[in-house]
């Protein structure tokens, strides 16, 4: 090998290439949430041109760093890659999702608590103590809900936050 | 013969790059194997509801607890990791979820997930990776990534642990059997077998990838993993990951960065 080096740069281009390649122009991705706003412009706090619902086929017609031009029939914008998915999801969005507003509102208190099969489970199988800390848990982390997530993006420059 | 170099060199590229494809998506998928995959999620999981997941999930979390020295109730290190690992959670492919982050009270360096959004890590985990954001999302991700893809789920088949349960909120003691024995057949696996090499591989890749795209360094997972090999070189007591491939190969698998 001539110039090993080169090769070695040249294998590392294709290895890193699929990366900027996992969406595409003129490339597919779908909605994942129940509701997805589309952006006038690739920021967050953009002005919303369009809201999806969920499981909608997008045909991405941009791509710009983590932001995705996307359509779907008459609708029109801009979404975080983060916010759509590569594959159609599987939920069953009648019963599957919390209500929107508990993971922004809720304090101290999981929105999906630990349910009453799992409590019986615990307590049947003597585990009453290890089932109190799951509780603990879930506490704890109830209080990280997603206004408190929302603020640690922005304040660390993450997810649709980054610059 | 002087084709036969070049052919070859042609030949190792696009190998290169194909396995660059499935390893650096932005969610791990896989195009050549997905079709393959979507039938073995109808299979395996399509008849557990998320109720039932989650139901599944906090019984499977109440063992990972009983079985490593309860929950470490350190309220600002819960936090900081519910705030590193729900950031990545947010952009995950199974939003409908609400993950839960916690501490385990033991010094041994593990992680686990169970079904419905549970996830745990060591103390001697937390404390090993330290103020480093990114490793800790590194390692969330993929535990997260065991998660969403459901891995856990598929050991236990509705067609054979959990048949003849129509309720699981109406068991009856027959019924408790068969769901016990379907929980132990996740913790058996968490506990003492493992998944399998290529699970755990995808998990890693799952891993690297929801840190990138949720804006953290992607090299936090590799980073995480030099830390534990250091860590087990000069502790050779200490158990690591006693369940997961050896770290150097899923360190070999990942891209330095």
């Amino acid at each position: 090998m001539k110039n090993p080096r080169r090769f070695q740069l040249g294998v590392l281009a294709l290895l890193c290439m699929p990366v900027l390649l996992a969406y595409e122009s003129g490339g597919t991705a779908y909605t994942k949430k129940l509701e997805t706003a589309l952006l006038d412009e690739p920021k967050p706090l953009a002005h919303p041109a369009a809201k999806i619902g969920y499981a909608v086929e997008l045909t991405v017609e941009q791509v710009n760093g983590s932001w995705l031009l996307v359509s779907a029939g008459a609708n029109r914008g801009w979404v975080f890659a983060g916010n759509v998915a590569e594959k159609k999801p599987m939920a069953n969005p009648k019963t599957d999702f919390l209500p929107s507003t508990a993971s922004e509102t809720t304090a101290s208190v999981a929105a999906r608590p630990l349910d009453e099969v799992a409590q019986n489970y615990g307590e049947q199988k003597g585990l009453g103590e290890a089932k109190a800390d799951v509780e603990w848990v879930e506490r704890q982390s109830g209080r990280v809900n997603g206004a408190a997530v929302t603020e640690f993006l922005q304040a660390k420059k993450l997810g649709e936050y980054q610059p | 013969m002087k084709w036969i170099r070049p052919l070859c060199l042609f030949l190792a590229l696009t190998t290169a790059a194909s396995v660059g494809l499935a390893q650096f998506s932005l969610n791990g998928f896989d195009p050549f194997k997905a079709a393959k995959d979507v039938g073995k999620v109808i299979k395996g999981t399509a008849g557990i509801s998320l109720k039932e997941e989650c139901s599944i999930g906090g019984s499977v979390a109440i063992e990972i607890v009983a079985r490593f020295g309860g929950v470490w109730k350190d309220e600002a290190a819960t936090r900081r990791v519910n705030l590193v690992g729900k950031s990545l959670a947010r952009y995950c492919d199974r939003p409908e979820l609400d993950f839960k982050f916690g501490i385990l009270n033991s010094e041994t360096i593990n992680a686990f997930s169970a079904p419905g959004g549970y996830v745990f890590i060591t103390k001697g985990l937390y404390e090993l990776v330290g103020d480093s954001d990114y490793e800790l999302a590194g390692v969330l991700g993929h535990e997260i990534t065991h998660v969403t893809q459901r891995h856990a789920l598929k050991i236990i088949e509705r067609g054979e642990l959990l048949s003849g349960i129509s309720d699981l909120a109406a068991m009856k003691n027959e019924d408790f059997a068969k769901y016990s024995d379907a929980v132990n057949s996740i913790t058996k696996t968490l506990f003492e077998k493992g998944f399998d090499p290529k699970t755990e591989y995808e998990a890693d890749r799952g891993g690297r990838a929801l840190a990138a795209l949720t804006g953290y360094a992607p090299g936090g997972l590799r980073a995480a993993l030099v830390a534990l090999q250091h860590e087990a070189a000069i502790n050779k007591n200490r158990a690591i990951f006693s369940t997961h491939p050896p770290l150097q190969k899923r360190i070999d698998r990942l891209p330095v960065e």
